[in-house]
């Protein structure tokens, strides 16, 4: 790899794959700015760059959770309820029961991690904090906006949506540079 | 549209730069972004509002 914009990254299959899919947000981005293309196609392009932009905030985060945290630190505790014993049936649709309910420790395994839960995961070990939570949420919400079927109304994708994304990439790109 | 990424010749992916000139990215994916072709990617993307993206390019 020749140039990379991610030269902090020492995995280097990780550093390109963030350079590859950076090099696409650029290559789409000089087609949503030409004249070849109407604004539903320019649109389009910038939703696609917001996704690949998402993209790589998730793998810079994930770097972090793959190298700063282990096993148990990815470990979730939930209560659980087993063992039930109807003691009483008031009716049909409400019991009166016993049983056992114990906290229960469920370990979440690392390649399956969203970027809901890494951030959930770096801001319980103090690691990311507002304002940069905020904004990177903002952005997973856009993303997320791919889901087109339950949106209640065609959404177009601007410049000012493209730039904000950046801006949050641009700032998890300088957080994660500065934490390894 | 499509267009293969840039490589140089032993066939390493190159990555865009701050300096990479705008004929370079125009002759590659067949656009042409209505500007000189010796401007700067990095400077375009300023000029046209992405100064973040950028920032975000290596100089």
């Amino acid at each position: 790899m020749t140039g990379s914009n991610f030269p902090f990254i020492e995995d280097s299959i990780l550093r390109q794959n963030l350079d590859e899919s950076f090099d696409h947000i650029v290559i789409l981005l000089s087609f949503s700015e030409s004249a070849t293309y109407n604004d539903a196609a320019k649109s389009s392009f910038r939703k696609t760059m917001i996704i690949y932009t998402a993209s790589i905030i998730e793998a810079l985060l994930f770097h972090i959770v793959d190298t700063e945290l282990n096993e148990k630190d990815l470990a979730v505790s939930s209560w659980e309820f087993t063992n039930k014993k109807v003691l009483y049936e008031v009716d049909g649709a409400h019991q009166v029961v016993a049983g056992d309910f114990k906290i229960k420790v469920t370990e979440i395994k690392k390649d399956k991690l969203n970027l809901q839960q890494i951030c959930d995961l770096l801001k319980e070990k103090n690691i990311l904090t507002e304002p940069l939570l905020g904004k990177i949420h903002e952005i997973r919400e856009l993303r997320n906006s791919q889901h087109i079927g339950s949106t209640r109304k065609v959404r177009a994708f601007s410049r000012k949506d493209l730039e904000n994304a950046f801006s949050v990439a641009s700032d998890v790109k300088s957080f994660v540079k500065a934490k390894i | 549209m499509t267009k293969n990424r840039t490589k140089t010749n032993s066939g390493q992916f190159t990555a865009k730069r701050f300096d990479t000139k705008i004929s370079t990215i125009e002759k590659q994916y067949g656009v042409d972004l209505g500007v000189r072709g010796d401007m700067k990617l990095g400077t375009y993307l300023e000029e046209k509002g992405y100064p973040s993206l950028s920032k975000m390019l290596k100089k």
